[in-house]
């Protein structure tokens, strides 16, 4: 009885398989095109450690990371009401061996990752560059907001 | 030695909760084409995880410039006489759309639509193309006269030209009448 049943499952499995691949004569193929996106991804922040003018800051390291799907130019910028000028001396390098760019300047790319959902993320090190610095030398805590700005290359 | 795994994962934790500001922002690009005359319109999207504000600006390159390159991009609407309509403020709950809205005297203008979360170091961008032609379709058939930047000129111009065109008419034909009866009685006469 037991065998059977076994063979009764077995023929149904069997037969549903055939069904299945009778009943449709083509392949149906679905996709959903995702429109194309800017997004990126950057930590909220930064602290360096003590420096005193004269001196050079040891490097930060941060990523930016593309979370969209297209590639994307990436510059920094000190936000529009900071009224200090410490953070006017950031600079920041890609690679050690690059030399220190000033944040005015300063640009880079990050590619878009190589699946769509993915991520590529962009190392880039920053530096507090206060060896010609003669501004304010009072001892005291400071702070500056800075905005990456990403647009599509 | 249980001592160095706990530092790793301890290590590990709190890289976990670094925390990190995102947004997006898409399609990479919208056009804006049209007369220039009245508000041509588009939509993008904004993303975001949670719900945060963000605030919006829009940046437009001196006349001729198109490349993609922010930093050329530090005109206002006003000053490249154009009037731009778009939430300076949004309130962005995961996915929210935004209209954008131009409209402006004629030619071609290349800008950047900006949103920054608020008091966050993260802003995104989408490059905006603008062609307005005032000429449009009108050009063809009554040429300079409409291709006047000031509209209401253009639209008062072709009423116009077709009255006095169909006053013509009207003359010449009372004239012809009038000959062919001239025509007609000599004839009668004859």
């Amino acid at each position: 009885m037991k065998k059977l049943y076994a063979f009764a499952f077995a023929f149904l499995i069997l037969g549903m398989g055939f069904a299945s691949a009778a009943s449709t004569d083509t392949l149906k193929v679905k996709t959903n095109v995702l429109a194309e996106e800017v997004s990126i991804s950057v930590p909220d922040e930064i602290v360096f450690q003590d420096i005193a003018p004269g001196y050079i800051s040891e490097k930060q390291e941060m990523s930016v990371v593309n979370m969209g799907t297209v590639d994307v130019s990436v510059s920094a910028e000190l936000d529009a009401l900071y009224e200090g000028d410490i953070f006017t001396n950031l600079g920041f390098k890609r690679v050690l061996a690059d030399e220190l760019t000033n944040i005015r300047y300063f640009d880079f790319e990050v590619m878009k990752p190589t699946t769509v959902g993915g991520e590529k993320s962009e190392g880039i090190y920053m530096y507090l560059d206060l060896v010609d610095y003669s501004g304010d030398t009072a001892e005291a805590d400071h702070s500056a907001d800075i905005i990456f700005t990403a647009v599509p290359l | 030695m249980t001592n160095k795994y706990f530092i790793f994962f301890c290590f590990v934790f709190f890289i976990g909760f670094g925390s990190c500001a995102s947004l997006t922002m898409g399609p990479q690009q919208i056009d804006f084409v049209g007369s220039g005359k009245d508000f041509v319109c588009q939509e993008a999207h904004l993303k975001l995880e949670g719900s945060e504000f963000v605030t919006g600006e829009i940046l437009f390159s001196e006349d001729g410039f198109s490349e993609r390159k922010l930093s050329r991009h530090n005109l206002s609407a006003e000053e490249v006489g154009l009037k731009v309509n778009f939430p300076e403020e949004v309130f962005v709950e995961n996915k929210t759309s935004v209209n954008i809205c131009v409209k402006g005297k004629k030619g071609n203008y290349h800008g950047i639509v900006l949103y920054r979360m608020k008091n966050k170091p993260v802003r995104v961008g989408i490059w905006m193309n603008v062609s307005f032609d005032r000429d449009s379709s009108l050009v063809k058939i009554s040429g300079d006269a409409v291709s006047l930047d000031e509209g209401e000129f253009s639209v008062w111009t072709i009423p116009l030209v077709l009255l006095v065109i169909l006053g013509l008419l009207v003359l010449r034909l009372k004239f012809r009448d009038s000959g062919d009866e001239t025509c007609e009685s000599e004839f009668e006469d004859y």
